[in-house]
């Protein structure tokens, strides 16, 4: 099976979550035989050409620059996608099926199946919609256009959990049936390396409370900061570690300020790898409370470090965590419940034990990269099936 | 001696022929058809055999003269109006069933209307309407012209390019008229310096442009429908002096330009004063949500909420009474010309056609009003280009188009740039493919197709499209699609990939961008 993935986010060409997914996705359907190339942005003192982990990676266009217009940058990097797709494809023999990520891509994914007749499969890992908790201005409706076109054209659709099924359904009008759930996976081996020496200097006394993510409203880290002190009365040697960057920052740091938290709160600024494990390994509770999630791949990440979980009973989160099993559940903006869920699990040493030890079980079986690229494998196989039955009907 | 009324309609519709239907697609070439062009070509039929003079000037993109030409969409329209028949049919009984008796009538009056114009285009055009007007050309007072080939915007295109659009353009009308064009409408109106020597080149005669860029001047803003999150760019033309009223030569070249009328112009384009607006014409916007039939007047043209009934009568009336005050207008504004001491002056309105029956239902009844007003006049006479010409002036153009701002952001803006990064990109793809031509019948097959594939990617409705985000997923689309095939093309071209595989693929996507075939092979450039 030779298969063609369109993805603008590809390491270390890395935004959200989207990157490690596919970085992840491709090298196991690769173990598992699969041929699979990768079109993706070029990144500065990178190789255009490169095989990685048995993935055949291709990088086209220009980075992306910052001011640059966004749109058209996704555009005029779409032609290029499209030409290096054409050249590839000719070069290996044809590929069975083109597999494109998100609308960033949704043009390059569209016209190079149409063209050449191959199946489109797409997963949409978000939408503007929801991202956005409605459509606002003129670029919002326009993507949301773009994704609604891509999901309606292709051959199969992925998306990574029931929620986001249902926001594709009444968003875009696919029919249920033709949508596929595959969870997002985790791989535990990449938390285990944690540095000799690490920046952050944390005393055994410290009951480690972390969050990670982009600081945006749609992530509730506003109030987890603002109800900060009520869990501090109950639980003194309570510290949050809030990592990551976003526009948010200036304003939780002005909260921290005024709450007077500044030696008990620690903004770590954007850490991933090492570091990232550094501070799972160390921390008491990972508590994400969104108010907007489509996956919550964070989630998963946590329970891969043995951390117990609280999460905002929302999308592809509340699909994950079952609550009081592999982790808790708060209602989303709901300070009460989040101070009270997280000074249970702070004091409660066997309910955390439990709740680490069930969501381990179902990273490995459930969340599996193996399984997902197999599962991914198999909608291929399905799509190519299908398309090969329409055109067969055709001639 | 009376003032010379030169009137100019320029008719386009992009090539959608196998490329979706509805909502985007075949359907808008269909309602051109049915609301348009049939009618437009009735009524100077009319004109003609009640001795009136129909002075006209008709210019036909090319991409639309292929698909009126084409039999399957000759077949295809004849399906579409029986289905919009038989769909009247049912919003009649419906409607009477409820008792609303001013919608039944005219759901009444469409099906009435899509029959006939069934058993016309049938009977009357034997389903071509080219040969139609083909045959008001040769026997009466209209002269066809033509334009670029898929009605590309020149000013922007690379030089290889604009020989394409231009030479096809002229190609084209050759194979379907029989004779040389005379005029060459510039899509948009868009000039550039130099575009005339293409033109002379090709022995053009005379082009059109708007009239700041001959008078400068601000420029008369057309089409309104900005994006309102968009800056237009308003150009500025300083005044030169010169006037529209008459025709000039360009400065030392041997061809002659005609400026479009201001006033004119406005009069039926304006969103604000222009006649389409009026309260009793049919509302455009406003559709029936079973059928899509438009069964509503403007009523108030600020909102779109509370429209009444449509009443014919009421509308034929004041198209009527448009077309008497358009007249007058036309002498006043004849007579300031000739205050400004020109003894003969020309005015020159120039439209799109469709705004006529399509987008302005009561344009078709309107305009031949105006022709029998004109007629009637003792100031002014209808007049073909060659009867005000040859220019004795000299005069340099602005480079301008009559899109909003008066140069080119409506094609050329933030939303469309990269847009024009790729239609670079596929003009060099296709000069380094031409060698090929010398090769096999399959090679120069597959050469002829890669210019046809860039001739669609120049298309200015993707631009437009694009920029005023109007079914902009659909240009979007085509414009990738085209290039994709481009590009496939060139792959297989370079690298030798020419097996049976190509060979089928290439006479399906013939199939599906099927224009300018009988000439192409033979005429490869």
């Amino acid at each position: 099976m030779k298969v063609l993935l369109f993805s603008w986010e590809y390491p270390p060409h890395m935004f959200g979550g989207l990157g490690q997914h596919v970085f992840d996705l491709s090298r196991f359907m690769a173990k598992q035989g699969a041929e699979i190339h990768i079109i993706t942005p070029r990144v500065e003192n990178y190789p255009d050409y490169q095989e990685e982990n048995g993935v055949h990676i291709h990088r086209v266009g220009s980075s992306y620059l910052e001011g640059e217009n966004f749109k058209s940058w996704t555009f005029r990097f779409n032609s290029d996608a499209i030409r290096e797709a054409v050249n590839i494809n000719s070069r290996i023999g044809g590929f069975d099926v083109i597999h494109a990520h998100d609308w960033l891509v949704a043009y390059a994914g569209r016209a190079v199946t149409k063209i050449f007749e191959i199946p489109l499969v797409t997963t949409i890992h978000a939408t503007e919609h929801g991202r956005n908790l409605g459509l606002h201005n003129r670029m919002q409706m326009e993507i949301n256009e773009i994704e609604k076109n891509l999901a309606l054209e292709a051959d199969r659709v992925i998306c990574c959990s029931q929620y986001m099924q249902d926001e594709i359904t009444s968003l875009f009008g696919r029919p249920r049936n033709d949508i596929v759930i595959i969870p997002n996976g985790v791989d535990p081996d990449v938390f285990l390396p944690i540095p000799e020496n690490s920046r952050f200097n944390i005393s055994e006394e410290d009951k480690v409370i972390v969050f990670l993510g982009r600081l945006v409203p749609e992530k509730g880290v506003w109030y987890l900061l603002n109800s900060f002190p009520q869990i501090l009365a109950e639980v003194p040697q309570a510290r949050l570690y809030i990592g990551g960057k976003g526009p948010l920052l200036a304003e939780l740091k002005r909260l921290t300020q005024k709450l007077g938290l500044e030696d008990n709160v620690v903004f770590t600024g954007f850490i991933y790898h090492e570091e990232r494990n550094f501070i799972y390994h160390k921390a008491r509770v990972a508590v994400f409370p969104s108010l907007y999630e489509p996956f919550g791949i964070v989630a998963l990440e946590a329970m891969a470090t043995r951390t117990p979980v609280i999460v905002g009973d929302v999308g592809g989160l509340a699909d994950i965590v079952e609550d009081g099993v592999t982790g808790l559940k708060v209602t989303p903006a709901n300070e009460e419940e989040l101070v009270r869920a997280i000074t249970r699990v702070l004091n409660d040493q066997i309910l955390a034990d439990k709740l680490c030890n069930n969501a381990s079980n179902m990273i490995a079986s459930v969340y599996n990269w193996e399984v997902i690229a197999r599962s991914t494998i198999r909608i291929y196989e399905q799509a190519l099936e299908q398309k090969g039955k329409k055109l067969f009907n055709l001639g | 001696m009376s003032s010379k009324i030169l009137l100019v309609l320029h008719s386009h519709i992009p090539y959608v022929k196998r490329q979706g239907r509805w909502p985007f697609g075949e359907v808008w070439l269909f309602e051109a058809m049915a609301e348009t062009y049939i009618p437009l070509i009735q009524a100077w039929i009319r004109l003609k055999d009640a001795g009136i003079n129909n002075s006209l000037s008709f210019s036909f993109s090319p991409t639309l003269l292929e698909q009126l030409k084409s039999t399957y969409i000759q077949q295809e329209f004849i399906s579409y109006l029986q289905e919009r028949e038989a769909l009247a049919l049912e919003d009649e009984r419906y409607y009477m069933s409820r008792g609303e008796k001013d919608i039944a009538r005219m759901a009444s009056f469409y099906r009435r209307f899509y029959r006939d114009t069934r058993r016309d285009f049938i009977i009357e055009f034997d389903k071509d309407i080219v040969g139609a007007i083909k045959r008001v050309q040769d026997k009466g007072r209209v002269e066809i012209i033509t334009t670029a080939a898929t009605h590309a915007y020149l000013p922007l295109l690379d030089s290889s390019g604009l020989e394409y659009q231009v030479q096809w353009g002229k190609r084209v009308y050759e194979h379907y008229f029989d004779r040389e064009p005379q005029g060459f409408w510039l899509p948009e109106c868009g000039y550039f310096h130099g575009i005339e020597d293409i033109l002379i080149e090709n022995s053009f005669k005379y082009f059109y442009v708007d009239s700041h860029a001959i008078e400068g001047g601000k420029p008369i803003e057309v089409f309104s429908e900005g994006g309102e999150e968009t800056e237009v760019e308003i150009a500025t033309f300083a005044r030169t002096g010169l006037s529209t009223y008459r025709p000039y030569r360009i400065k030392d070249k041997e061809i002659t330009v005609y400026g479009r009328n201001s006033m004119v112009s406005h009069q039926v384009w304006s969103a604000d004063y222009g006649y389409p607006g009026d309260p009793d014409y049919r509302e455009f916007h406003k559709q029936d949500q079973r059928s899509g039939f438009k069964y509503w007047k403007v009523t108030d043209r600020r909102i779109l909420d509370g429209k009444q009934a449509y009443n014919p009568d009421q509308a034929a009336l004041r198209a009527k009474q448009h077309a008497v005050h358009f007249v007058k207008s036309l002498e006043e504004n004849s007579r300031e010309a000739r205050k400004l001491g020109f003894t003969s002056p020309s005015i020159v309105g120039c439209y799109d056609t469709e705004l006529f029956g399509h987008w302005w239902w009561e344009g078709v009844s309107w305009l031949e009003e105006v022709i029998k007003e004109i007629h009637l006049s003792s100031e002014l006479e209808l007049a073909l280009p060659y009867e005000v010409g040859p220019a004795k002036h000299e005069a340099q153009v602005f480079e301008s188009s009559w899109g909003m701002g008066g140069k080119h952001y409506v094609w050329d803006n933030n939303e469309t740039a990269w847009m024009w990064e790729i239609i670079k990109k596929a003009g060099k793809e296709y000069e380094a493919l031409k060698k090929f031509a010398d090769g096999s019948d399959v090679h120069r097959l597959a050469v002829c197709q890669a210019l046809k594939e860039l001739m669609l990617i120049q298309s200015s409705d993707w631009l437009f499209m694009v920029s005023n985000n109007l079914t902009r997923d659909y240009a979007m689309k085509r414009f990738f699609e085209h290039y994709t095939k481009l590009l496939r093309l060139s792959n297989c071209l370079r690298s030798n990939k020419i097996d049976k595989e190509f060979a089928k693929w290439l006479y399906q996507i013939e199939y599906e961008d099927d224009f300018f075939n009988q000439i192409l092979p033979g005429g490869l450039i």
